[in-house]
């Protein structure tokens, strides 16, 4: 099957952690991957790999065939057109009103005309319901019409891959829901990859074709939501039941300790 | 007790020297990286026309302020002096040359480095810290472009107007003090001032500014866009902006000040 994304082997060491350490995930196209795990682990060290933000120590993270790890500017640049990133935050530019913000990434690269830009802008600020509040600033809205802002941002340039960094967390649990409703939804209509990275397993129950569970650098299991809540690791069994005991935590306090 | 061992302590030095080094270097990089862009900033010029009003038009009453006190000192510290040998009627030479060569540029940049380059470090360091310049760099804008670029060139148009006014009201008030206090006439004053006042100086003035201006703009985004660790990371930079600021301004005064001697 076709790979958009994949990491092999992938080690990164930030301060005196190293947070990855020996990676191996394949995410294949047209699926929703859903990377669960504990705070702290790695899970938006992994997101900025892919993006390259930030680049591996050794091995591999191959994006649509390219190598993110040794591309140059250029490339890196034409790889992330094809991507759109939901961050934990919203990320929106704070002087820039919803609509301006949406329309950022067009009026920037060029090539559009305003009336082009508005028809799109509008577009995508209907998809997440959004178009009422499009002459706000971001300061004037809510936590969660903010990520939805966001997400209006992220799929501006219709992207073929979407990340999402904790797409629920810090929401009341019904705008959770409306959230991860909004992303499938989005994942139905324009048939992207998307990568979401959450520890709130409800969501992902929900979002994922296939969840991988990230603990002490490296995927301990890959499976369908329905394999992985009847998993036998121990680890998994310990995350998905919330139990405070156990090898997650233990190994958690060993690793900051080192 | 902690014994600090002296490989530890010459350790530390290199780590010191390392990172300062890498500072000047990344704004040294930032600089020319933002300058490459120039050609596009006519798409920029309401953002530009959005931080001249926040950079100058904003700081023009402090720096006004710090001005006018400047020349009064002057006037009076001198005029005291000049009193006893009863050439008083020269403090209108010593200011107008003090305020145009010196005093007005430098304060001037004081002012925009406190005021200006810290709020552009922490400005910076919050959009770096909430995630927003990670944004900007994912949907492929460079920050050099879209941040740098408005507010370097904002600063480099709005410091030589203030120094000019800076400038003139330090010579302003020099004239109050020289009348009210040592007992020089305004007619005095200011015909002592013109005749002092060469255009070389001016232009070295603004010349000076605008290198100020160069610097606060770059240390203050760079050390914002390098900000990192929340709130402490955010005050950090905002400090940091100042103290190398004012370092810089004061050694690269000299520095073009000497240069103006030699080439005239």
């Amino acid at each position: 099957m076709d790979n958009v994304i994949e990491f092999i082997n992938v080690r990164k060491r930030l301060g005196p952690r190293q947070v990855l350490d020996g990676m191996d995930l394949r995410i294949r196209r047209g699926e929703t991957m859903v990377i669960i795990g504990r705070s702290g682990i790695g899970k938006s060290v992994t997101l900025k790999h892919i993006v390259g933000l930030m680049r591996p120590d050794s091995g591999e993270v191959i994006v649509d065939g390219i190598d993110v790890g040794a591309a140059n500017h250029a490339t890196l640049l034409r790889l992330r057109s094809k991507m759109g990133v939901l961050f934990q935050s919203g990320a929106l530019i704070h002087w820039l009103t919803v609509a301006d913000n949406v329309a950022l990434p067009l009026r920037e690269l060029g090539g559009y005309t305003e009336k082009q830009i508005e028809a799109i802008v509008l577009e995508k600020l209907d998809l997440v319901d959004m178009r009422a509040s499009a002459q706000l600033t971001p300061d004037k809205i809510s936590g969660g019409m903010q990520k939805r802002a966001a997400l209006a941002r992220a799929i501006v340039r219709d992207p073929e891959i979407i990340l999402y960094d904790e797409p629920t967390a810090g929401l009341d649990p019904v705008l959770a829901n409306i959230t991860t409703e909004l992303i499938t939804g989005i994942q139905k209509r324009l048939g992207v990859t998307s990568l979401v990275v959450t520890h709130d397993m409800q969501s992902a129950y929900v979002m994922a074709d296939r969840i991988a569970m990230l603990h002490a650098g490296r995927v301990i299991q890959v499976g369908t939501p329905q394999e992985i809540r009847h998993s036998t690791d121990v680890a998994v069994r310990q995350f998905i039941e919330g139990r405070t005991v156990g090898l997650l935590t233990d190994d958690m306090e060993a690793a900051w300790r080192k | 007790m902690i014994i600090i061992r002296p490989e530890e302590q010459v350790g530390t030095i290199g780590r010191r020297i390392l990172a300062l080094v890498h500072g000047a270097g990344y704004n040294m990089l930032l600089l020319f990286r933002t300058v490459s862009y120039i050609g596009g900033i006519f798409l920029k010029s309401r953002e530009v026309l959005r931080q001249m009003y926040i950079t100058g038009v904003l700081s023009l009453p402090l720096t006004l302020l710090v001005a006018l006190f400047t020349g009064m000192v002057l006037a009076l510290q001198t005029g005291m002096e000049l009193l006893r040998w009863g050439i008083e009627a020269e403090i209108g030479t010593i200011v107008t040359a003090s305020m145009s060569r010196e005093m007005g540029p430098i304060w001037t940049g004081i002012v925009l480095a406190a005021r200006v380059g810290s709020g552009m470090a922490a400005e910076l360091g919050t959009m770096k810290v909430s995630e927003e310049i990670d944004a900007l760099e994912v949907m492929s804008i460079d920050p050099a472009r879209y941040l740098v670029l408005p507010r370097l060139v904002a600063l480099v148009l709005v410091a030589p107007i203030l120094t000019v006014y800076s400038d003139l009201i330090g010579v302003i008030g020099g004239a109050i003090v020289g009348q009210y206090q040592i007992g020089v006439s305004y007619d005095l004053y200011f015909q002592k001032g013109m005749d002092a006042l060469r255009v070389v100086d001016i232009y070295s003035g603004l010349v000076k500014s605008m290198v100020f201006a160069t610097t606060i703009a770059i240390v203050g985004c760079g050390q914002g866009l390098r900000t990192t660790g929340g709130a402490e990371g955010v005050g950090n930079a905002t400090r940091n902006t100042v103290v190398i600021s004012l370092i810089l301004i004061i050694v690269f005064n000299y520095f073009i000040t000497s240069l103006t001697r030699w080439i005239t």
